[in-house]
């Protein structure tokens, strides 16, 4: 790598990007990693670790490694809260037109000591961090439920704040960027279940989605059912909720999901050894090594049903009933749950067709974003933009990981060969 | 200043659980007063003869943190660690102290809330001990 | 070890917030009075830019030999510190954080609980201050040059990146011709070339190549040194020869074998794996002689029966039943366990496949059998989803003109050699790599070796290309700087103690320990977990700043002793 340093940015700070970054930075680019979010890890920062006695290689943990990689690299600046509004050829570069949505707190001040959220007079708190564990650990103000923003006059954060760091008058700023490149790493959005109503999802408080059995995990430690807080004594996943299902046309499979049923079936057996859990299932998809191994251990602690539910129905006394065909057995069938867990797929982010436009790069029918050849190579369009993770499709996050270095690897090869 | 016989010694791995007590800090979530985290940078490094050392000089009892099987960073520390404490509760069951008193968990650095968790169970078992010898 | 150095300890009261759930007066009185330290000072953030500068000076200026940082996680600046001390010129190694925040101004609701813990910590990080021993980062140079250990799709990919971005390149193979097996498969799902013509086409370019060198019916047969610096002797035709390379990358690919035992069928004419059949229809005359006519021949795929967890082999009936179909109008029937489709374009093929009249048999458990007579191969299938009831489960016979088996994807013969000589760890199922997460994607046990495709883990074309890529990248990072920083004799033995037990070298994780008259480690291997120290039973290992005495010193302070 030539030692006059070339610039990129990184769209997106979920895994992909994150270890895109990383990479990147690790030979000497500097990097930009352009944030949404007021924090980085995407999805993955809210997910828990699936380990029962032993690790079930979840990888969720590599997702807290990098996040902690970025915060202390040097060579890495991160613009939480931004967005790319633009994007213009300039020289073998682009020049980039960024947004950054204010904050209210000045992260490169704040410290994270917490005197703001124990002041901040409304519950649930309007100034807080993103979660705990947050890249950057920098607090923020949710517009929504801060005073100041409904026209009251408070500004208690901002008196007590001892370095400063909160300002409410702050406005969204505009800059622009010249790079050498660009990876979009923008990830996905999950599929939103209340689509499927006959799951019930929004209707009975007891159906939640993958990502919501994750952050009862990660955020608090255990799961329970919402209607009333107890652990359920009985948990069903239904795999495929707006995957595989050309009605949702969402045609393809999610790739993740049916793994992270069988690891979160683990660690709930391991968490709550009384309690029973089922997985609905089409086809049980590989994930990772010695897939068959790990199914052999599950299936001594997990009833795998092999079909697809027709109907949920909510009773007081028995919990969710589910309806479903028998095969082997050639009738209807109805079972009671205390909860059930829609493994969600993963669906295109939501201003995925926008962006595509402004930065000039095509989406799939499906709509996530291709490639230009199919050479295997990462490039999205005939400019140095290229593609990695899960906004080109499902991906789980080792597949990510792999091709955010892949895409730093194809950026460092390109960047050199100019020289 | 407490007593020594009332403390806790936790041995924290650096790549999970050191992170996951912050992120108990970091929640608020509350924990005994009692314990006293030493740093390694792998339960690998946690030797029969810290361990006894700590008994020795009069800790109540000590928490051995590793991280998950087949997910330490240098591979075989945690399966090494959870060897060493299996056998020297051996040890202590002959030296007439209980094995309870000796504990290793596999935690990751999202896992605020099971530090919490085993730290405080370890509390409480302590003191039933006690009331026990009472 | 020194009692004499000159220590401080340096409060962060963060803004005030821990000064308010913390008596920092009081502590820094305690500290005081407890002797020993010789430069005490509160700061009001010590993460900001200023109130560092300020630390520095006053390190500088107080002549501060050892540090004690009490503030927040040392998972947050730790690094930050560390960075300030060198640049006032204190080893780095003399830095000790003591978490006063998350660990205790946050957790203990009470300000004297809260006190008392944040004192009992910094005695504790003091008393492992005052015990801590320096040892330095000395750089070793770093050849800008790579051994690559496999002529096919994933040796040449990380190849040709390597040599794009600088390097030289050995590639060796241990066949008389590159390629390996992506040349015996007809048509890639996820490529649009003919996988022949691609991998081709990366053989010419490697040919072309002044960066690479190319040394075909070559072996690895041993390997010594570390990342950077690594001599590889390889064998040529009866000829050795020594090569000093930074970086190992193995990308050896798989094998493949025929479980008979699982199948209960012998190979034959009407009876081929499904490599074979690759083979088959990549030659358009075999093809033709052998699909083309009036008779449309029927041909079943079976997948699922041998334990196998890959996608490919789905990907490998979709792709070839849809292509009998289309070209030959042959009847096609795929019988699987699973429909795998957890890749690129695979659900797609499956549609198509249903759409164009391949019929697919879902058998849950209840796998085919077979029923020879002469020549006629019958296979009785069932459908899971045809259940009807007490009646059971429907069969289905159908007359095999092709049967077509999954087989078993292992790892190629000469892995067990390869393994010994490169001295790294198996995972799954006897492929390289282990199934631990911090190896993810390509890393080995061992530093500076990099395992890329399908040695580690069977996998598609695409996914091949991210690991080449993963890899390049990350020996770049590694090599590009010219050296490599080492530690300079932080894993130490006491030689009289060491009886060659060699339960070290048995146990290192990290394949760094050798010996000669004693256990020795390489620096540049050796990444200071402490497994070999807490082994050793002798006790004639330590690596530095976890010695057992540190340790212990550590816990005597904890203990009041």
């Amino acid at each position: 790598m030539a030692k006059d340093s070339k610039k990129a940015l990184i769209i997106g700070g979920g895994i992909a990007g994150m270890s895109a970054a990383r990479e990147l930075a690790n030979n000497g680019v500097e990097v930009t990693l352009v944030e949404r979010e007021p924090n980085i890890g995407g999805y993955g920062a809210r997910f828990c670790c699936k380990a029962s006695e032993e690790c079930n290689k979840c990888s969720v943990c590599l997702i807290n490694y990098n996040m902690d990689e970025i915060a202390a690299h040097p060579g890495i600046t991160l613009l939480a809260n931004s967005e790319v509004k633009g994007l213009t050829k300039s020289g073998d570069g682009f020049e980039v037109k960024l947004s950054q949505r204010p904050r209210f707190v000045d992260s490169g001040k704040c410290t994270a000591c917490g005197l703001c959220t124990e002041k901040c007079p409304t519950e649930p708190k309007a100034i807080k961090l993103p979660q705990p564990q947050s890249v950057p650990n920098s607090y923020y103000i949710d517009v929504a439920k801060c005073l100041n923003f409904q026209g009251k006059d408070c500004r208690v954060c901002q008196e007590v704040c001892p370095v400063k760091a909160v300002d409410l008058k702050e406005e969204a700023r505009e800059s622009t960027l010249t790079v050498d490149s660009v990876i979009v790493a923008t990830g996905f959005k999950p599929f939103d279940p209340s689509e499927k109503r006959q799951y019930g999802y929004g209707r009975m408080a007891n159906v939640i989605t993958a990502l919501e059995l994750e952050e009862q995990f990660r955020f608090q430690g255990k799961l329970t059912r919402p209607s009333d807080g107890k652990e359920p004594k009985s948990v069903a996943f239904i795999q495929c909720v707006g995957s595989r299902d050309i009605r949702q046309e969402n045609s393809y499979c999610s790739r993740y999901c049916c793994a992270f049923a069988m690891r979160s079936a683990r660690l709930i057996r391991d968490r709550l050894p009384e309690t029973d859990v089922s997985i609905f299932y089409m086809d049980l998809q590989s994930a990772g090594k010695g897939f068959n191994e790990f199914y052999e251990k599950v299936r001594k602690e997990v009833d795998f049903i092999h079909a697809m539910p027709g109907n949920l129905d909510e009773t007081p006394t028995q919990g969710i009933i589910i309806g479903y065909e028998d095969i082997a057995g050639g009738k209807i069938c109805q079972k009671g749950f205390d909860l059930v867990v829609l493994s969600v797929g993963i669906t295109p982010n939501d201003n995925a067709e926008n962006l595509a436009e402004t930065l000039g790069i095509k989406a799939g029918e499906d709509g996530f974003y291709q490639v230009i050849s199919s050479n295997g190579s990462l490039k999205a369009a005939d400019g140095a933009i290229f593609l990695a993770g899960a906004c080109q499709g499902p991906k789980d996050i080792n597949s990510s990981i792999a091709q955010g270095m892949r895409a730093a690897e194809e950026v460092v090869s390109l960047l050199t060969s100019k020289n | 200043m407490e007593k020594a016989s009332s403390k806790i010694v936790v041995f924290c791995c650096y790549q999970s659980a050191y992170e996951a007590a912050d992120m108990a800090g970091t929640m608020g979530l509350s924990l005994p007063d009692n314990l006293n985290v030493v740093r390694v940078p792998c339960t690998g490094k946690v030797d029969t003869i810290h361990i006894l050392r700590a008994f020795e000089l009069g800790a109540e009892g000590v928490i051995v943190l590793a991280c998950h099987d087949e997910n330490c960073k240098f591979l075989t520390g945690n399966i090494r660690a959870r060897k060493r404490v299996e056998y020297l509760k051996g040890i202590l069951e002959e030296i007439g102290l209980e094995k309870e008193r000796l504990e290793i968990y596999n935690l990751a650095p999202n896992m605020g809330h099971r530090f919490a968790e085993v730290a405080s169970s370890m509390a409480e078992n302590l003191k039933k001990l006690r009331s026990a010898e009472v | 070890m020194s009692e004499s150095a000159k220590i401080g300890v340096f409060f962060c009261n963060c803004g005030k917030t821990i000064s308010e759930r913390i008596d920092i007066k009081k502590l820094k009185e305690e500290v005081q009075s407890a002797g020993g330290v010789q430069c005490i000072e509160e700061f009001e953030s010590l993460c900001r830019k200023p109130e560092q500068e300020k630390l520095s000076s006053l390190m500088k200026k107080e002549g501060v030999e050892r540090v004690v940082i009490a503030g927040c996680s040392p998972k947050l600046y730790e690094e930050l510190f560390a960075r300030t001390l060198k640049e006032a010129g204190i080893n780095p190694e003399f830095l000790v954080i003591s978490n006063i925040r998350e660990q205790c101004s946050w957790v203990f609701p009470e300000k004297d609980t809260a006190t008392r813990k944040a004192l009992e910590d910094i005695r504790q990080k003091v008393s492992r201050a005052k015990s801590l021993e320096a040892f330095d980062e000395v750089d070793v140079p770093a050849e800008q040059k790579v051994l690559a250990i496999g002529g096919g799709i994933a040796g040449l990919e990380t190849a040709l990146e390597l040599s794009k971005l600088g390097f030289k390149v050995t590639l060796i193979e241990k066949s008389s011709a590159l390629g390996g097996r992506t040349l015996k498969l007809n048509k890639s799902y996820v490529i649009e070339e003919n996988p022949k013509d691609y991998v081709q086409a990366k053989v010419d370019l490697v040919n072309k190549d002044d960066n690479i060198e190319i040394l075909t019916e070559t072996e690895l047969v041993k390997l010594n040194g570390s990342p950077g610096n690594f001599t590889a002797k390889i064998k040529q035709s009866g000829e050795k020869k020594d090569l000093n390379v930074g970086a190992i990358v193995v990308a050896t690919g798989l094998s493949t074998r025929f479980p008979r035992e699982s199948y209960g069928i012998d190979l034959s004419e009407k009876v081929v794996t499904q490599l074979q059949l690759e083979e088959i229809l990549a030659s358009p005359e075999k093809s033709d002689a052998r699909f083309k006519g009036d008779n449309k021949a029927h041909v079943l795929f079976v997948t699922g029966m041998i334990g196998e967890d890959s996608k490919l082999s789905t990907a490998s009936a979709l792709k070839n039943a849809l292509l009998l179909k289309g070209k030959y109008d042959c009847l096609t029937y795929v019988a699987c366990q699973e429909m795998k489709v957890a890749g690129d374009r695979l659900e797609e093929m499956y549609r198509k496949a249903r759409e164009e009249g391949v019929i697919f048999f879902k058998y849950n458990g209840n796998p085919p059998s077979f029923v020879t007579n002469g020549s006629e191969i019958k296979a009785v299938v069932s459908d899971y989803f045809l259940s009807a009831g007490e009646k059971g489960i429907p069969q289905v016979k159908i007359p095999c003109d092709l049967l077509v088996l999954e087989e078993n994807l292992v790892p190629t013969e000469d892995f067990a050699a390869l393994r010994g000589t490169l001295d790294i760890k198996l995972g799954p199922r006897g492929f390289f790599q282990q199934d631990n997460v911090h190896q993810v994607p390509v890393k080995s046990n061992k530093s500076g070796i990099f395992l890329v495709g399908s040695c580690r883990q069977p996998m598609d074309i695409v996914e091949v290309l991210a690991d080449a890529g993963s890899a390049a990248t990350q020996i770049v990072s590694l090599l590009s700087p010219g050296k490599i920083k080492v530690n300079d004799n932080r894993w130490t033995i006491e030689k009289g103690k060491c009886t060659l037990c060699l339960t070290c070298v048995r146990f290192c994780p990290h394949g760094a320990i050798g010996w000669t008259r004693a256990a020795e480690a390489s620096e540049g291997l050796c990444q200071a977990c402490g497994v070999c120290a807490s082994e050793c039973p002798a006790i004639a290992i330590q690596v530095k700043n976890y010695t057992n005495d540190q340790i212990l010193t550590e816990l005597e302070e904890i203990l009041n002793k």
